[in-house]
């Protein structure tokens, strides 16, 4: 590649701490204005490969590299730092270790102070960044009081402001809403239009990288094993699902369905839209898919007219009624700051509200102990990292148990259970922060666990996980929900919604607005883009076809395979 | 609402909007002033003042209200080591130490003087933080002619605190809801539970330590490096007076109570 920018050769990297080497050999090139996805299950060496982008390794993280990095020519092993950074912006993947001060504005302002812009430049470029990312009304807020996705806008509003000419994104996008991860990627787009940044965009989201990069690498186990267009990059189902990537809906369903013979498989929406237009339909007979909100047990979560205003006066929820009944499985969505978070708090007795009644399995929270409390009602954080505290993963999972009391023979009975059902067994010796995120994660859901609570609340179990890792924890969920158990989930994932909830609750700026069984909520598609929410793609390339609402790719290819649509026109 | 580093204040509280440089040069005031002067009457009024503060400058008091235990302890140490080992000569002894030591009328006026010391030093300094932001630090430190780099630190010292804090409520709380009861009665098990708290808390800020170098780094922070700044925090003659008045007030209690023995212990010196 002549024109190319960033230059990769035969790049190793091993850390002094670790003993195997991350990346074993990575070469690409990345023309300039071009972007280009890097996908990957987790812990594949792809951080680490950012971070050699941005010459952080080798200038700052110490670690034996072979091979070189060409930043516009500029060897990230010999140029100073300084040279590189005024070239190369990254965002990291949280967004809460990368807050300096203490406002949105200053926040979004701080890197364009260092390099010296002059006032007016500074409070215009942070001014549009904060726009473009649907920050501007929080420009004065304290960023670590904001919601997960909310942080997220503020970082990548403080490296677009800066407009370097790389532009590097490590799963900017994972506590986004599906409305927001648009906006951020159409923003980034424009970016490279108007300014002609290379963007390198490390992301699970394959439907949003089918969508806007150039070219999407794949990167496992520290070796780029496949890449190229999206379309190219896609058609190779079977292989990428076996390494750990799910392609788009679209190419997933089309590649099920073989007796279509299409040249290619679409990999957007409006791609699959074209195909389904040379497609006829031969009966009208409409396949019904059933409700999947079960009849109910007895309400053991009320909620009454419940308010509550943080210290800081912002009033989160504002007069939600709900109730939750017993063995259901409930998703809990909305967009960005809508309350999610502060509504299941209230569930578990963390937070008493302002105004209203919290009623758990017939109690007050208000009156209630609620280390006691959490003996019926799980609650297993959104960052597993506050709820690690033990030296093993054994004795994190014991750590409640002895606390009651328990046996040590019913401890180890109870630890090795749960250690199984949730895939750590085996590990029992090691350290939780030894463990990767997604397993951290999963130590997180066996701790609570183990306590056996009737009651599961789990806040965004698939953040920065990949989609293998992800299908885990909700399969987990699913089967804990089979035995009996009470689930809710806070998630941004539609796709996980439609696959798995029976009950949905959308929340918009504190308050309830619909409360449903999935595939009623799921087929209002104005009600979810209301509160910047998007239908999966199966359910909007069904919408096209036939009016019922299609929750997965199995019922997509029922309606494709069957009576339908057959041949082309 | 504004945040500051520990609490969130009103947006029309005067000593919020007080200039960067006038809260830091406050805020060393009023522990130099608590240092030199030793009447208790005095020390009494100036902490009278500071609580009045609170109210007049709408400086929530009741969210602070945690670090009350704090000078509850401070005055209870003060107090008792006075009690127990001093040697005050007064009018009246009311008893005497098998260790030498002895309770004098004068031994509970100078305990009472020295826990007054601290407890202006500790509220004085509590009124000023409680509106002090990063931007406050930075940008008083800087008018003090101190590099930027050294000012951003000094402000990230503080930033991390509070992060800290926030961490710690996080991990307590999971703590918690596992079964753990922090006012357990047994100070060996509740000691138990607060080391077991740091393990989480030492990891997070041993990653955010790292993380946020990365940050800094990545967003052009480099001591030596000219800046610009987003606001301008220029003085007016208000901030001159009122830095002149701060300062003339030190540099006049010392001198009076080195020259002219007011603002003294009385009967200082003892000569017992």
């Amino acid at each position: 590649m002549d024109n190319a920018i960033i230059r990769v050769e035969n790049l190793w990297w091993k850390y002094n701490t670790g003993r195997e080497w991350v990346l074993k050999g990575v070469d690409f090139s990345v023309a300039k204005g071009e972007i280009v996805g890097i996908v990957g299950p987790s812990g594949v060496g792809k951080t680490t490969l950012c971070l050699c982008l941005t010459g952080l390794i080798p200038r700052e993280v110490r670690g034996i590299i072979k091979g070189r990095v060409l930043i516009n020519g500029m060897d990230t092993s010999t140029t100073p730092l300084p040279e590189i950074i005024k070239k190369v912006g990254i965002v990291f993947q949280d967004p809460e270790t990368q807050f300096v001060t203490m406002k949105v504005l200053d926040e979004v302002a701080f890197p364009l102070e260092n390099f010296g812009f002059p006032r007016d430049e500074i409070l215009k470029r942070a001014e549009e960044a904060l726009r473009v990312t649907r920050m501007i009304e929080y420009s004065d807020k304290y960023p670590f009081e904001l919601s997960g996705g909310q942080k997220q806008r503020i970082a990548i509003a403080s490296m677009l402001a800066r407009r370097p000419e790389i532009l590097i994104l490590d799963e900017p996008t994972s506590d986004l809403d599906p409305l927001g991860k648009q906006e951020i990627f159409s923003v980034l787009s424009e970016l490279r239009r108007r300014y002609n940044v290379t963007l390198i965009i490390v992301e699970h989201d394959t439907e949003k990288l089918a969508r806007f990069a150039d070219r999407i690498l794949l990167l496992y186990d520290g070796r780029i094993i496949e890449q190229g267009p999206p379309r190219e990059f896609f058609k190779n189902v079977p292989f990428l699902i076996e390494k750990g990537v799910y392609p788009p809906q679209v190419t997933e369903v089309f590649h099920r369905l073989d007796s279509l013979n299409q040249e290619f498989l679409p990999t957007t929406l409006e791609e699959a839209f074209k195909i389904l237009d040379n497609l006829s339909v031969r009966d009208s007979s409409l396949p019904s898919f059933p409700r999947k909100r079960k009849q109910s047990g007895d309400p053991i979560i009320v909620m009454e007219e419940v308010e509550y205003v943080y210290p800081n006066g912002t009033k989160a929820l504002k007069g939600v009624n709900l109730k939750i009944r017993e063995g259901e499985f409930v998703a809990i969505i909305g967009q960005n700051g809508s309350g999610k978070t502060t509504l299941i708090k209230h569930i578990v007795g963390l937070l008493k509200p302002t105004n209203g009644i919290v009623k758990v399995f017939g109690i007050d929270t208000r009156h209630i102990n609620i280390s006691r409390l959490a003996w019926k009602i799980g609650y297993v954080y959104q960052c597993p990292d506050h709820q690690l505290f033990c030296t093993s993963v054994y004795e994190e999972c014991a750590y409640a148990l002895r606390n009651a009391g328990m046996s040590e023979e019913e401890i180890r009975e109870r630890v090795s259970r749960v250690l199984e059902i949730v895939g750590l067994s085996g590990l029992e010796d090691v350290p939780p922060y030894f463990l990767s995120k997604g397993q951290r994660q999963r130590l997180a859901v066996a701790a609570v666990l183990a306590m056996e609570p009737e009651v599961i609340v789990v806040d965004e179990p698939t953040t920065g996980q990949d989609f293998v890792q992800s299908k885990g924890i909700m399969n987990l969920l699913k089967k804990l929900n089979e035995s009996g158990r009470t689930i809710i989930v806070v998630t941004h994932n539609m796709r996980l919604v439609a696959e798995y909830a029976e009950r949905v609750i959308v929340l918009k700026e504190g308050r309830v607005i619909a409360d449903g069984d999935v595939r009623e909520v799921m087929g209002d598609f104005e009600l979810l883009r209301s509160t910047f929410l998007n239908p999966p793609q199966v359910t909007v390339l069904a919408r096209k076809l036939v009016p019922v609402t299609v929750l997965t790719v199995e019922e997509m290819c029922r309606i494709l395979m069957g009576d339908i649509c057959v041949g082309e026109k | 609402m504004s945040r500051t580093f520990f609490i969130h204040v009103e947006e029309k509280s005067p000593l919020l909007r007080l200039h960067p440089l006038l809260k830091i040069t406050s805020l060393l005031a009023i522990n130099l002033l608590a240092w030199i002067i030793d009447s208790p009457v005095v020390l009494l009024c100036a902490i009278v003042a500071v609580f009045l503060s609170f109210k007049i400058f709408k400086v929530p008091l009741a969210r602070i209200g945690k670090f009350i235990v704090f000078a509850v302890l401070i005055v209870q140490a003060v107090m008792v080591s006075y009690i127990l080992g001093s040697t005050i000569p007064g009018n009246m002894v009311y008893y005497r130490f098998p260790w030498g030591t002895y309770i004098s009328d004068m031994t509970l006026v100078y305990a009472f003087t020295m826990a007054a010391k601290f407890l202006l030093m500790l509220w004085g300094s509590t009124l000023l933080l409680a509106v002090m932001r990063d931007i406050d630090i930075v940008y008083g430190l800087v008018s003090m002619r101190l590099p930027y780099y050294l000012a951003f630190t000094v402000n990230l010292a503080f930033r991390l605190s509070t992060v800290f804090m926030e961490d710690y409520a996080k991990v307590r709380d999971a703590m918690i809801l596992r079964g753990t009861n922090f006012s357990e009665k047994s100070l060996v098990q509740r000691a138990r539970n607060y080391v077991r708290l740091g393990t989480p808390l030492m990891v997070l800020a041993i990653r955010r330590m790292f993380e946020m170098t990365n940050a800094l780094i990545i967003k052009g922070f480099e001591p030596g490096r000219s800046r610009t700044y987003l606001y301008d925090f220029s003085l007016t003659i208000k901030d001159k007076v009122i830095s002149f008045l701060l300062v003339a007030a030190v540099v006049l209690a010392f001198l009076l109570k080195t020259f002219y023995g007011l603002l003294t212990f009385p009967g200082w010196p003892f000569n017992g």
